[in-house]
């Protein structure tokens, strides 16, 4: 007999799942913790209040804040996109020096509080600010207006854009390119039809992504931008509002995006296991 | 006649010095064992990597030196690698067209030019495919025309049969005999194999340590291997003459049976068998469908259990210890090599 099959022969009086390394007793924890974020999604819906909650999120505040929401979240996905796919570009494609650096500071809006973050952006586009003080001598003012929120949740989630589309980039290599090159294909027409085209699923699930970060962003928001209702509060700052006022209100927009959270998840996991293929 | 080629480059980091010339329309076989510097010298050429010191000329056009780069989308060359490499996104015809479009052809241009390409390499009806739908052959196949579509001078071929299955190699290397040999380009050819050499290159190169230990013409070579790769991939047998119905006559007017493939009457060809085919007698036997070749013994090498009977003549026999001693066979006795017309087989050589 081969060595082989005999271990994958179920062996009696063990686990009958044949190629499971995982001890049994790993389950218990795996299984708290998996409840431990299931439980809470579940929380919320049992908490909504079905009857009247068509009334509730087509209440004036609601639809400002969910109309702002959206505007601003589909406003700096396109910036995401603009400015992140030449950095994930520039990060996998050149060799300038200090990239590694620079992919740090990159990648710093990932880790660094969001309220950190929104003091930042006030330091820099505030009155007092580094760029705000020019700015506001041509008339500009940006803190604590609607490009104050699609800035702030830019920035929050470039990183998302720039980290996913390097990685498809580098999945994908450079062999097409360089075919692409030898065709007589100049490096501008080797990015519009072969590197683009190639790496799009990538783009997409990147700008998913960006747009799920973008449309629960609070902590920055709230401070460079401030809560002001049909101009700066966003849903997640009107889901916090709402939580003392009306808390029936805050569960049901909670459910929106709670909602909307699935969507993407299942967007851009299908687009994962496409892109694996 | 395009492709006249100068090299001239060195890569100390990956202790590489090549000085290589071609003629215009010339095909020259790069062989050597893995690691010898045969991708490096085609990136060299195509722009894909930069040579520290060196020159690189291509009919008179000076595409690297110490002030000059030309980048390679700007090189009138074309690269076709073991992988096919279609883009994935793109049909068979818009693949092919990609070159003739991004030297600024428009689209109805570049699509003519495409389906002249996909004829001959007789992939017309695949056009409106999609890479993904086509075998590994009919790939590679579209790749031939994809790089011959942009006309460029020098055609690089790396290994281009080595990905492909037994079935398709053959078929694709009739292809690539018909297209290099029309003598609009030069072309280099990094393969593994003698047959490819012998079929499709009028020159063959043998590169071991990104040096050139070898080159001549591909028979030549082979016949007197000078380098130990050399010898260990031409062990196998040649014989030199045209092509005819069921064989091949030798150039001193023998007759040889065996297997045509790919050889048309007429035409120059060779027979090629292996050592381990033959088998060696002291007299003709009679009434036996096989070759017999008259030989004189020349070295007898052990190779393990067997031993390589070497004729003065270049052929080869691979026999047991027990028939040498049978025969008693000795440098400068005459002997007979006889070889089934199954084990021989008749190829075209290049022109």
């Amino acid at each position: 007999m081969m060595p082989g099959s005999a271990l994958r022969k179920p062996l009696p009086g063990r686990t009958r799942r044949a190629g499971s390394t995982v001890p049994v007793w790993m389950f218990v924890p795996a299984v708290v913790g998996g409840l431990f974020v299931l439980l809470p999604l579940v929380s919320v819906l049992v908490r909504v209040p079905w009857s009247h909650v068509g009334a509730l999120l087509t209440s004036e505040s609601s639809r400002a804040a969910l109309w702002l929401s959206l505007k601003t979240a589909l406003a700096s996905t396109v910036l995401c996109v603009v400015f992140g796919v030449p950095m994930a570009l520039v990060l996998a494609r050149s060799n300038v020096r200090g990239l590694r650096v620079l992919r740090s500071f990159v990648l710093l809006p990932l880790v660094l509080p969001p309220v950190v973050g929104g003091i930042a952006l006030l330091y820099t586009f505030g009155r007092q600010g580094l760029l705000g003080s020019t700015l506001d001598v041509l008339g500009l003012q940006i803190a604590f207006t609607t490009t104050a929120v699609v800035l702030a949740q830019t920035f929050v989630a470039l990183p998302f854009l720039v980290l996913s589309l390097e990685g498809t980039l580098r999945a994908t290599g450079q062999r097409y390119e360089a075919v692409a090159a030898t065709l007589g294909a100049r490096p501008t027409t080797v990015l519009w039809r072969v590197t683009l085209p190639l790496v799009l699923p990538g783009v997409l699930s990147g700008a998913v992504l960006s747009f799920a970060r973008a449309l629960g962003e609070f902590g920055a928001t709230l401070t460079f931008a401030g809560s002001l209702q049909g101009v700066t509060r966003t849903l997640p700052l009107e889901i916090y509002l709402q939580r003392e006022i009306d808390p029936d209100a805050a569960v049901a927009l909670s459910l929106l995006l709670v909602a909307a959270a699935v969507v993407i998840v299942v967007v851009v996991r299908g687009r994962a296991a496409q892109g694996s293929l | 006649m395009r492709g006249s080629l100068q090299v001239e480059a060195q890569l100390p980091e990956r202790d590489f010095d090549v000085s290589l010339q071609l003629e215009p329309g010339e095909v020259v076989a790069v062989l050597g064992p893995n690691g010898a510097g045969k991708s490096t010298l085609l990136g060299l050429i195509a722009g894909l990597l930069r040579p520290d010191s060196g020159r690189i000329c291509l009919d008179g056009t000076v595409l690297v030196d110490g002030r000059t780069w030309t980048p390679p989308h700007a090189r009138p060359v074309a690269l076709l690698a073991q992988q096919a490499l279609l883009f994935p996104h793109l049909t068979v015809r818009e693949n092919v067209a990609f070159g003739p479009r991004s030297r600024s052809r428009d689209r109805s241009a570049a699509r003519a030019v495409a389906d002249e390409w996909l004829d001959a390499v007789d992939a017309r009806d695949l056009a409106s495919r999609r890479p993904a739908q086509l075998s590994g052959g009919q790939q590679q196949r579209v790749a031939v025309a994809r790089a011959l579509a942009v006309d460029p001078h020098l055609l690089l071929l790396d290994e281009p049969m080595a990905a492909l299955d037994v079935g398709a190699a053959p078929a694709l290397r009739q292809l690539l005999r018909r297209v290099l040999s029309d003598g609009r380009r030069s072309a280099l050819l990094v393969t593994h194999d003698v047959l490819d050499a012998l079929m499709l290159a009028d020159r063959v190169v043998v590169l071991e340590s990104g040096r050139i230990v070898e080159q001549g013409p591909v028979r030549a070579v082979f016949s007197a291997p000078r380098s130990a790769f050399t010898a260990r991939i031409a062990g196998i047998n040649l014989l030199v003459g045209r092509a005819t119905e069921g064989g091949l006559t030798t150039r001193d007017g023998g007759e040889v049976v065996g297997r045509p493939d790919g050889a048309e009457p007429g035409e120059p060809a060779v027979a090629v068998f292996h050592p381990s085919a033959v088998a060696v007698y002291r007299d003709a036997p009679h009434g036996s469908p096989r070759n017999s070749l008259e030989v004189v013994v020349g070295e007898l090498e052990p190779r393990g259990d067997l031993v390589r009977v070497h004729a003065t003549s270049g052929l080869a026999a691979d026999i047991t210890l027990g028939s040498v001693a049978d025969l008693a066979l000795s440098p400068g006795d005459r002997a007979v090599f006889t070889v089934k017309a199954t084990e021989v087989r008749v190829l075209p050589s290049a022109r």
